[in-house]
């Protein structure tokens, strides 16, 4: 009997972490179209950015330099999700930093509501919204972050 | 049986929702690989040797090989896979440096990596003397100036515009000096309070686009910074605005995927408004919304 308990319970307890889906996995779009550029996100980023960084209350390790990235998916609902982080130390190679900086940031990207929703630029679908790709990189030096992409 | 078959149902039902994840994090990954699947998908692509490769879409285009590894190099950069970006621009500079090469300083540029882009820029510079290379039509210099005076490197800054201003190049190109050359050396003679040669490059931003963002934006400041006619400032200010809300304000062509790091934003613009208004500045970051 165990052994259900078990084969259940870990695909469901992934699967909570991961209640997100998006409306159309095999068509989406990205932040960063020129057209869009002035409706990327609810309000400029340069105010989001100041956000993030009045928000930042992350321990201090000077070990990291490099950049933590942030990519997620906004879905057609406007809900954010897919959370996933890429880490590269300064000469761009594959690196793990501190695992307490990392999620510091992860949970002020997954607590940002700043997210416009997407319109499709398919042709006969202009009319539907789709979802899109987005994320934050933080260049850090020194354990200081030094600016936030894009 | 029933329930063996009762856990199982409820199994797969989890599953599903792992399973789709992992495929959206694989599609994650390939899909920012858009310009080189279009030639992929339904068999439009093939390998011709090992130095080119077709992409046969509504005829045959046939590429160099290393074209493949910057195809791959462009997207990895927009989808901030930083460690993809360096790796297919390694491969690619292998045949083709002066292309990659510039490629890759602009893109450091725009990740704000200074050190790297100064490096590449002295490496490409070292290749073709004398900037005898204003490569697809971009001037290397005033990315040096840029650079500069991200780096806080001012006095260095001003040399470089001031060669592609002072000289106009030479000749060699009848693009340069643009309008973002004065209005970028202005910048920098703001920084350094030499407010009157800023004023300068702003007006001559001003002459060459008349709808200048920069250039009607920062002549405003320059000119509350010299406490000059406030009626004036606040025209200048309308502009800007004007312009700003039409799209107008400068994009670079590589970097339409990040902020560029002197950007002017429109609450820049408002908050001196307010100022020369006498209006205390509107905390604009209170609008950002956040959950708690």
């Amino acid at each position: 009997m165990m052994k259900y308990y078990v084969l259940i319970l870990f695909p469901c307890f992934l699967s909570a972490q991961q209640d997100f889906k998006l409306c159309d996995s095999t068509n989406w779009g990205t932040y960063f179209a020129k057209q869009y550029d002035q409706e990327r996100y609810k309000v400029e980023s340069k105010l989001i950015k100041e956000v993030i960084l009045k928000e930042f209350t992350y321990p201090r390790d000077t070990n990291v330099t490099g950049y933590i990235t942030i990519r997620y998916f906004i879905d057609c609902h406007g809900k954010s999700g897919k959370f996933s982080v890429l880490q590269v130390d300064e000469n761009y190679k594959k690196t793990t930093f501190n695992p307490q900086v990392v999620e510091s940031i992860l949970n002020i990207v997954k607590r940002l509501d700043i997210h416009n929703l997407r319109k499709n630029f398919r042709k006969g679908k202009e009319n539907e919204l789709m979802d899109y790709f987005s994320f934050f990189s933080f260049k850090f030096k020194r354990g200081e972050i030094e600016t936030i992409l894009p | 049986m029933k329930l063996r078959l009762f856990f199982l149902s409820i199994f797969l039902v989890c599953s599903e929702a792992v399973f789709s994840q992992i495929v959206d994090d694989t599609i994650l990954e390939n899909l920012g690989y858009e310009a080189m699947s279009i030639c992929m998908k339904k068999g439009r692509f093939s390998w011709i040797d090992s130095q080119y490769y077709a992409c046969i879409d509504s005829g045959i285009a046939v590429y160099p090989f290393w074209y493949f590894y910057h195809l791959k190099a462009m997207p990895s950069i927009k989808m901030a896979d930083y460690e993809g970006f360096v790796r297919n621009s390694e491969i690619a500079c292998e045949k083709n440096p002066k292309w990659n090469d510039y490629f890759a300083y602009v893109s450091f540029y725009h990740m704000r990596d200074y050190v790297l882009t100064l490096k590449l820029l002295r490496k490409l510079d070292a290749q073709t003397p004398n900037w005898a290379d204003i490569v697809m039509n971009d001037n290397i210099l005033s990315i040096y100036g840029l650079c500069y005076s991200e780096m806080g490197k001012l006095d260095s800054a001003i040399i470089f515009f001031d060669s592609i201003i002072e000289t106009k190049l030479d000749g060699k190109s009848k693009f340069y000096p643009t309008l973002y050359d004065y209005s970028n050396r202005g910048v920098v003679h703001l920084k350094l309070n030499n407010n009157l040669l800023a004023k300068k490059d702003f007006e001559s931003t001003i002459k060459m686009y008349s709808q200048s963002v920069e250039g009607h934006y920062y002549l405003a400041l320059t000119k509350y910074h010299l406490k000059e006619d406030a009626n004036e400032i606040e025209t200048l200010l309308k502009i800007a605005l004007k312009s700003y809300d039409k799209g107008l304000k400068n994009n670079h062509p590589y970097g339409e995927y990040v902020d560029l790091p002197n950007q002017i934003w429109r609450s820049d613009i408002m908050n001196l408004y307010y100022k020369i208004k006498g209006i205390k500045t509107y905390e604009e970051s209170t609008k950002v919304p956040i959950s708690y």
